[in-house]
């Protein structure tokens, strides 16, 4: 059945806001606020001004990819309800907001902040739309994998609106982030396989399998884990932030395993869920032990 | 100059991650066995699609070996870049 479903009627500037999707949105403003307070001491003035260019640009963003996405869309229990597939928005004007929003974004970004931050945050928008939306969303298991990488723009972005450099250590952030995404999002994933699989959208458990995808999110937690030690090699981040870092990545791979223990009976579906909702914590605490490091 | 505990840390680090990266493109060969063999026209489009398939595998990967790289060299500057002469990576260690 993929009609549209009945929905209550709502404002359009709830419409609006749906669009943004606000919930993702404020993950993303914590890692570009918190790479802000690692690279230095910024002014509220500028922590604003970049909140807002980077909800407008994810915002338009997302608005963008539910246009590409709005036949997926209808198909989908998770989304059925947004505003082009239940018909309350018309798709031209999804579009229209999209491209104002990122457009408002740049400008904001461009004229008050620097022109790299407003680059590099243009970059994640293009990177969402083309590549992970428009390319590999529909192609490929692996399209959360690079894909992720629009997701990980936030914390260059944060970082050259306080240094306007792109150097090893935002690098080092970004990738954080993109290997962050893949046990986050299988996690999602395994518990949303025949949504996906009606949409026909290859995520890896519906294309390699379940014990595949729960395998690779066990390698991916190692590996994350391991990543977010590096930056106190070369003294980026000092005994705070590893305190930190090795605690949350404990718990993150303690939450992994147990999905991992449960890969051949089948009872994997409940910790899959809680190490879906702990990697949101996670993302936000291990940059939060990067701000507070700096400034103890 | 990098202490011997940075020392050791990277290199279990570097350790975890290669063998980490290691395991993922192991899965990652058994999954696409695992689609092929599922779908029907596996065999027909098989081997462009499998290459780009480790392409896309691979291409982390190689990030990652660089991200090493600058990370060691990083910890171990040059005598220009310790004298604060164009420290490339923008490190102080």
């Amino acid at each position: 059945m993929t009609g549209s479903p009945v929905v209550p009627r709502q404002p359009l500037a709830a419409d609006i806001l749906t669009l943004t999707k606000p919930r993702i949105i404020s993950l993303l403003l914590v890692t570009t606020v918190m790479p802000m307070y690692a690279a230095g001491s910024p002014s509220i003035s500028l922590v604003l001004i970049v909140m807002l260019g980077g909800y407008l640009m994810a915002g338009g963003a997302n608005a963008v990819n539910m246009y590409f996405d709005r036949d997926i869309d209808g198909v989908m229990v998770r989304t059925r309800t947004r505003p082009i597939p239940s018909g309350r928005m018309a798709p031209q004007a999804v579009m229209a907001f999209g491209i104002a929003s990122a457009t408002a974004a740049t400008f904001l970004l461009g004229r008050f902040v620097n022109p790299l931050s407003a680059a590099l945050a243009l970059g994640g928008f293009y990177t969402y739309v083309f590549v992970y939306t428009r390319w590999l969303k529909r192609s490929t298991p692996q399209n959360i994998v690079l894909g992720g990488a629009a997701g990980a723009f936030p914390p260059l972005v944060g970082w050259a609106a306080v240094t306007n450099t792109v150097d090893l250590k935002s690098v080092l952030l970004f990738l954080i982030v993109f290997y962050w995404t893949p046990p986050h999002f299988w996690a999602l994933a395994l518990n949303k396989q025949v949504d996906y699989g009606n949409a026909g959208v290859p995520m890896a458990p519906n294309a390699w399998g379940t014990r595949e995808t729960i395998d690779q999110v066990l390698w991916y937690s190692f590996l994350l884990v391991a990543l977010t030690l590096l930056p106190v090699c070369f003294g980026m981040f000092g005994l705070p932030y590893l305190g930190a870092a090795l605690f949350l990545g404990g718990w993150f791979i303690r939450d992994a395993w147990r999905v991992w223990r449960q890969r051949d009976t089948g009872e994997w579906s409940a910790p899959a869920w809680k190490l879906y909702k702990f990697s949101l914590l996670y993302l936000a605490l291990i940059f939060a032990a990067m701000a507070v490091d700096r400034h103890v | 100059m990098a202490t011997p505990l940075a020392e050791i840390l990277f290199i279990t680090i570097a350790a975890v991650i290669a063998v980490s990266q290691w395991l993922i493109l192991r899965s990652t060969a058994r999954g696409m066995q695992h689609k092929a063999a599922q779908s029907a026209d596996g065999v027909q489009r098989g081997s462009a699609g499998r290459a780009l398939e480790w392409t896309y595998a691979i291409v982390p990967a190689i990030a990652l070996v660089f991200l090493l790289g600058c990370a060691w060299r990083a910890m171990h500057p040059t005598a220009v870049e310790v004298e604060g002469v164009a420290p490339s990576t923008g490190i102080e260690s």
